[in-house]
């Protein structure tokens, strides 16, 4: 099965981030947006308990360690699926580079060894001038 | 007098403060950085008795709470017996429950807050608007007007930066 990915963000920013790659890498399936505005935690658990029930392998992509987009996927990861045996995973500071990187190799690589190729990606993306 | 619906972080930020806020997201970027950092908060409890009582969820919140918040996660019972601490003269004190009846715990024993800012509680049923991000059943609204009663400052307000709303004042303005 495909691997899916959904972005979990404040605000606007995962759709955003969405049509952002869209117009770099062209349409996406199993790509989807979720912003916790006007969620409560219970309502997003909810919510992305919802799209692991069909049993595709997940990456849950949120934009900020401390927020409760994190919080409730890290629920959701060390809850649902370390039970069920869906492979899933959640990674915090979503940025273009990482999102790129799963699109591009998400047909590619082994669950697991994508998952570390994302978070070192998302790094990578990462640069600085001298200043 | 402190006009303590337009605390603003920066210049006039009071030097101590025991705020206790109600919000159903608990801890999250809007009470560590725009709580947290806006009011250089240095003690920032979450008091929920399910998550205190799981050693995962402390050492997940120690983590995302910057040290020098002087983050904790306890139990209700134990948060109360804190509130001591958190009077002490420079304490810049935020204690986060996810429920009005919570709260009310701190109503109930006299350990009044400076403020009781209802910071987020979202739309479910049986929940009526009051503001965007507040939605409450009549029972907490109920239990909010017996806190004001008792001399609590209820006020809504999910970030200093936003304008605070008296409680009792977004209640006579709700359409009817």
């Amino acid at each position: 099965m495909p691997v899916q990915g959904i972005i979990i963000a404040h605000a606007n920013l995962a759709q955003a981030l969405i049509s952002t790659v869209e117009q770099i890498a062209g349409r996406q399936e199993d790509l989807c947006a979720i912003s916790n505005t006007e969620l409560s935690n219970e309502d997003l658990d909810r919510t992305l308990r919802e799209c692991l029930a069909g049993g595709q392998p997940v990456v849950f992509f949120t934009d900020f360690n401390a927020g409760s987009t994190y919080a409730v996927a890290r629920r959701v990861v060390d809850s649902h699926c370390q039970i069920s045996g869906t492979p899933c995973c959640a990674l915090t500071g979503v940025n273009l580079p990482m999102l790129l990187s799963f699109v591009m190799k998400r047909d590619t690589m082994p669950f697991l060894a994508l998952t570390e190729a994302l978070r070192e990606d998302g790094h990578r993306g990462i640069q600085k001038t001298p200043c | 007098m402190l006009n303590w619906l337009k605390i603003k972080p920066g210049k006039g930020t009071p030097e101590t403060f025991f705020y206790l806020r109600v919000d159903d997201r608990l801890i999250h970027g809007q009470v560590v950085i725009g709580w947290g950092v806006g009011l250089d908060v240095n003690r920032l409890v979450l008091a929920d008795d399910r998550l205190a009582a799981s050693a995962a969820e402390r050492e997940f919140y120690r983590q995302i709470i910057p040290e020098t918040m002087g983050g904790t996660v306890v139990s209700l019972a134990e948060a109360l017996e804190l509130t001591g601490e958190l009077r002490q003269p420079g304490r810049r004190a935020i204690v986060v429950v996810g429920r009005v009846e919570d709260a009310m715990r701190w109503v109930e024993t006299g350990q009044h807050p400076d403020l009781l800012i209802l910071g987020g509680l979202h739309s479910r049923e049986g929940r009526e608007r009051l503001t965007d991000y507040l939605y409450l059943t009549p029972q907490e609204i109920e239990q909010l007007r017996e806190a004001a009663g008792r001399g609590v400052r209820v006020v809504c307000r999910d970030l200093p930066t936003s304008e605070g709303i008296d409680f009792l004042a977004a209640l006579g303005q709700r359409p009817r």
